[in-house]
């Protein structure tokens, strides 16, 4: 009984961190010769990358007529059911909103405010929207944003 | 001017943990690291209540404050006899200055290829920040956003005040902040090492976290993940030496990171309770009075927490409309859904064990449990597994898409305690004496 605690003791002391420490240095030595791959991979790989930055840069032009909103709809006709599993569709919404912060887009009730952002997938997506409901268009930037606002429409605030 | 506003909430720190120290005791490089810490939660709390006044931010009144503040700590600071400002004594810790010197050179070239961070850092914690900075006085409609609005503010308000002293939104201030925070953690861990198992095994413990892609990632990523790690290994630690005995200093130090921890996010929130209980279960030991100090400051930052929380919460409101979402509905009946079980056990073993995203090994985590042979290694052991319990549960619970849920918030979830599990690691294998604290 005594040589068996001994050889636990000797196991649990010596050979168990030997044994990790060999582990260990393994996992490094492998997590260095990844680390310039890596580093690559975080470049290339990132969803906003240099080029694009400052993220929501289209965006940046609607500023000034925004200045004073603190709340305007958000339009896009990107996703079908659920908004927030679109990928593509949420990516652009945050980049929008990190640009015209701190004006908040409502993207649920988008019509219920003053102004309403329409991003679009289809060029042209928010012709036939001003039409039929009747807003006014404030700024086209290009054939997928513009900035359009509620006609005889008292503005929500939060 | 962007080093500036970091120098200051440095400043902060440093005076406040030097006050805590012993007057004949020269100022370590342990104190260094811990008083970045402690400046960020004082720099954070400072540009929040600076906001209250007139409803909205104005920089130089929040420089003003904070200049008072740093000024105030300082003179108290300079009237008092002070034995050594800064003292590097020995090998291991010149050492250990040129590795992090060493760390702060790669992190500094990943964060000009991404200055804007990662994607939560702009479009989460940096937006947030920014709705603050160039609010005037609708900054408060963030609140209405059911996201942005729920999750703690340490982070926001720091860079806040770093953008209240450089005058306008630099990509510097979030990228310094991540970077020291980063090193100060690799410092914080290298140094607790040091002091248990010797110099040269510490540094491999510190050389072994910084190497880890998780860390590397998130310690430009610019997201909040990285305070957490960071209050998280300082709470345990402070609590450890605590415990045995190592001063008051190290009781006030503790209930600081605690509040900061839940202050920073919310997982931080979980980790603070989970910490705390599992220290009065597993290693506070008897006959040790901890002190009414303790209390007092545990009870303040709550009580400060709280109050922030639940004004921003509540007070803003008003009846304006609410941008929601479905994120946060919850399901009771997912706990009895045995496919959940599976798909978060799988996700777990796949992405986080294997880590397959990154390609590297992850199997060196069981190595923990080697933490169960000591006091301080249960301690830490049961606050992290009751955390990941906690999470485990949310994870059944909550009834939005799941697979979307884990795929972009669970590998978080190891990261903020990652460098705590280097800790625990290295110590439970190469501890000379076991003994309880």
């Amino acid at each position: 009984l005594h040589g068996l605690k001994t050889t636990g003791v000797f196991l649990f002391k010596k050979i168990v961190p030997a044994l990790a420490l060999v582990f260990i240095l393994f996992v490094l030595s492998k997590n260095v010769i990844y680390f310039p791959a890596f580093l690559r991979s975080m470049v290339t790989g990132h969803p906003l990358t240099v080029s694009e930055n400052p993220p929501g840069r289209d965006f940046l032009a609607l500023i000034p007529y925004l200045k004073n909103a603190p709340i305007a709809g958000y339009y896009t006709d990107r996703y079908n059911e659920n908004f927030w599993n679109s990928d593509i569709a949420s990516r652009i919404y945050q980049q929008a909103q990190y640009a015209l912060a701190p004006t908040l887009l409502d993207v649920e009730k988008c019509f219920e405010h003053a102004y309403i952002i329409f991003e679009c997938q289809y060029a042209n997506c928010e012709v036939p929207l001003i039409k039929e409901r009747g807003l006014e268009l404030l700024v086209k930037l290009n054939d997928k944003i513009s900035l359009a606002r509620a006609i005889n429409k008292p503005r929500r605030t939060p | 001017m962007t080093i500036i506003g970091i120098f200051l909430s440095f400043i902060m720190g440093w005076g406040i943990v030097r006050q805590l120290t012993p007057h004949d005791k020269a100022g370590s490089l342990e104190d260094l690291f811990l008083a970045w810490g402690v400046g960020a939660i004082c720099a954070s709390q400072i540009t929040f209540y600076s906001l209250l006044p007139f409803g909205r931010l104005i920089p130089p009144l929040t420089c003003a404050l904070g200049l008072l503040c740093a000024g105030t700590l300082w003179l108290f600071l300079a009237r008092t006899p002070q034995k050594n400002i800064l003292k590097i004594e020995n090998t291991p810790h010149i050492f250990l200055v040129g590795f992090l010197l060493f760390c702060a050179i790669l992190f500094l070239y990943q964060a000009i290829v991404l200055p804007y961070g990662g994607y939560d850092a702009w479009s989460l914690w940096n937006y947030r920040a920014a709705s603050v900075f160039r609010g005037g006085d609708h900054w408060s409609g963030i609140f209405h956003n059911e996201i942005q609005g729920k999750h703690p503010w340490l982070l926001p308000f720091f860079v806040v005040w770093g953008w209240c002293f450089s005058g306008g939104e630099t990509t510097g201030v979030p990228i310094l902040i991540a970077l020291l925070t980063a090193l100060a953690t690799m410092g914080l861990l290298v140094h607790a090492l040091a002091e248990d198992i010797g110099g040269g095994k510490a540094l491999l413990g510190g050389i072994f976290l910084f190497f880890l892609p998780f860390f590397a990632w998130h310690s430009v990523s610019q997201y909040a993940s990285i305070l957490v790690a960071y209050y998280m290994l300082a709470a345990c630690l402070c609590l450890k030496k605590a415990a045995s005995g190592q001063g008051q200093k190290y009781w006030i130090l503790s209930a600081v990171f605690l509040g900061a921890l839940a202050f920073s996010k919310d997982e931080g929130l979980v980790l603070a309770a989970t910490t705390l209980a599992s220290f009065f279960i597993f290693l506070k030991p008897r006959g040790i009075d901890i002190g009414r100090n303790f209390w007092l400051v545990l009870g303040g930052i709550s009580l400060a927490t709280a109050l922030t929380e639940i004004f921003m919460r509540t007070a803003i409101l008003s009846s304006a409309p609410y941008i929601s979402s479905n994120l946060y509905i919850i399901n009771l009946n997912g706990v009895f859904n045995g496919d959940r079980w599976t798909t978060i056990g799988s996700f777990f073993w796949n992405k986080i064990i294997l880590h397959a995203e990154f390609g590297r090994l992850h199997l060196w985590l069981p190595l923990t449990l080697l933490g169960l042979f000591t006091p301080v290694g249960r301690f830490i052991l049961g606050s992290v597994l009751t955390y990941s319990a906690v999470f485990f549960f949310l994870y059944l619970v909550v009834a939005h898409d799941l697979v979307w849920r884990i795929d972009v918030t669970a590998d978080r979830l190891l990261f903020l305690v990652m460098p705590i599990m280097v800790y625990l690691v290295f110590y439970s294998l190469f501890l000379k004496k076991r003994r309880t604290p």
